[in-house]
């Protein structure tokens, strides 16, 4: 039995370049930032060179206008060595789409892909 | 009663060290909260590959795990941003089982954030829960609650992991969910 669950809340996407990352926690990450921007944070991917985070309810303009707050906030956490690049890469904020008109098919996954005909 | 368990952290960053697995020592410590004389294996992380999964989840049903929980990998990241990990446990568990219940919860972009697949193989009841940690032990947590009570039903179990996942997404404004 599949069954799919839509949940509707604002984030943003934001990834972060230029820090060599090294025995991270990432929960210990996410509670430094969000005592920062006073929003909730979670850590989606961490490679040895970036970090991706989900920010719930903030903007992109209030993310980059916090960069300073947040690049300090990451660079003080055990396992993070700041390089002097540091910065915030992107950050997008998510945008909704129409779940009525997502192509149907056999694969079950990212509604995206499916519009990318990854699926076919 | 939960006599024998094995968690099963999946992921390159964490076979690699890049990041600090927190999640299993939680995990482990709710099933001693519960069950005392369980005994718990954490396995050494298994790289994101869906073949590797399949094989390291039927080495632990054949040693009759009564309980086998898959960290991480159960959602599609990956497909958008080359820098986020591939998630291949939903896809190996599929693999691995013949009967099973699947909860797949989207977010409002469209991407699949988590996919959680319960099923029973032998003795061993096998469910997966996603990689960041607060919803990982707010799902183990319920899945632990779940084998206590009488009814050990796979969907119960899967919609209640399902539940525990989404009530932590945060949001100020209270959470809408649409079933698909």
């Amino acid at each position: 039995m599949d069954t799919g669950i839509i949940v509707y809340v604002d984030k943003t996407v934001v990834k972060v370049r230029g820090l060599k990352v090294m025995g991270l926690k990432p929960y210990e990450l996410e509670k430094k930032v969000e005592e920062v921007i006073d929003k909730r944070v979670r850590i989606i991917g961490v490679t040895g060179e970036s970090i991706d985070m989900d920010i719930y309810g903030l903007e992109e303009e209030s993310i980059f206008k916090n960069e300073t707050g947040i690049i300090k906030a990451i660079s003080m956490t055990e396992g993070i060595t700041a390089l002097d690049i540091i910065k915030i890469d992107s950050a997008e904020q998510i945008i909704e789409i129409d779940y009525e008109n997502m192509p149907k098919g056999e694969y079950k996954g990212c509604a995206r892909e499916r519009w990318l005909n990854i699926d076919k | 009663m939960i006599n024998k368990a094995v968690i099963i952290p999946t992921g390159n960053e964490v076979l690699n060290g890049v990041v600090t697995d927190t999640n299993s020592p939680a995990i482990i410590q709710i099933l001693l909260e519960n069950y005392p004389a369980c005994q718990i294996t954490r396995l050494k992380p298994v790289m994101d590959k869906e073949n590797e999964i399949v094989e390291i989840i039927d080495k632990c049903v054949n040693d009759a795990n009564d309980l086998i929980i898959i960290i991480g990998g159960s959602g599609g990241g990956h497909r958008h941003s080359a820098s986020l990990s591939e998630d291949y446990s939903h896809s190996a568990m599929l693999k691995y089982l013949s009967d099973y219940s699947a909860i797949e919860i989207y977010g409002k972009n469209g991407h699949l954030w988590s996919k959680i697949v319960c099923g029973k193989k032998n003795s061993s009841m096998i469910i997966n829960v996603p990689g960041p940690y607060v919803e990982a032990i707010a799902a183990a947590r319920t899945i632990v609650e779940c084998f206590k009570s009488d009814n050990k039903d796979k969907n119960i179990f899967c919609e209640k992991a399902a539940e525990a996942i989404i009530s932590n997404y945060p949001s100020s404004e209270g959470i809408k969910c649409v079933k698909m």
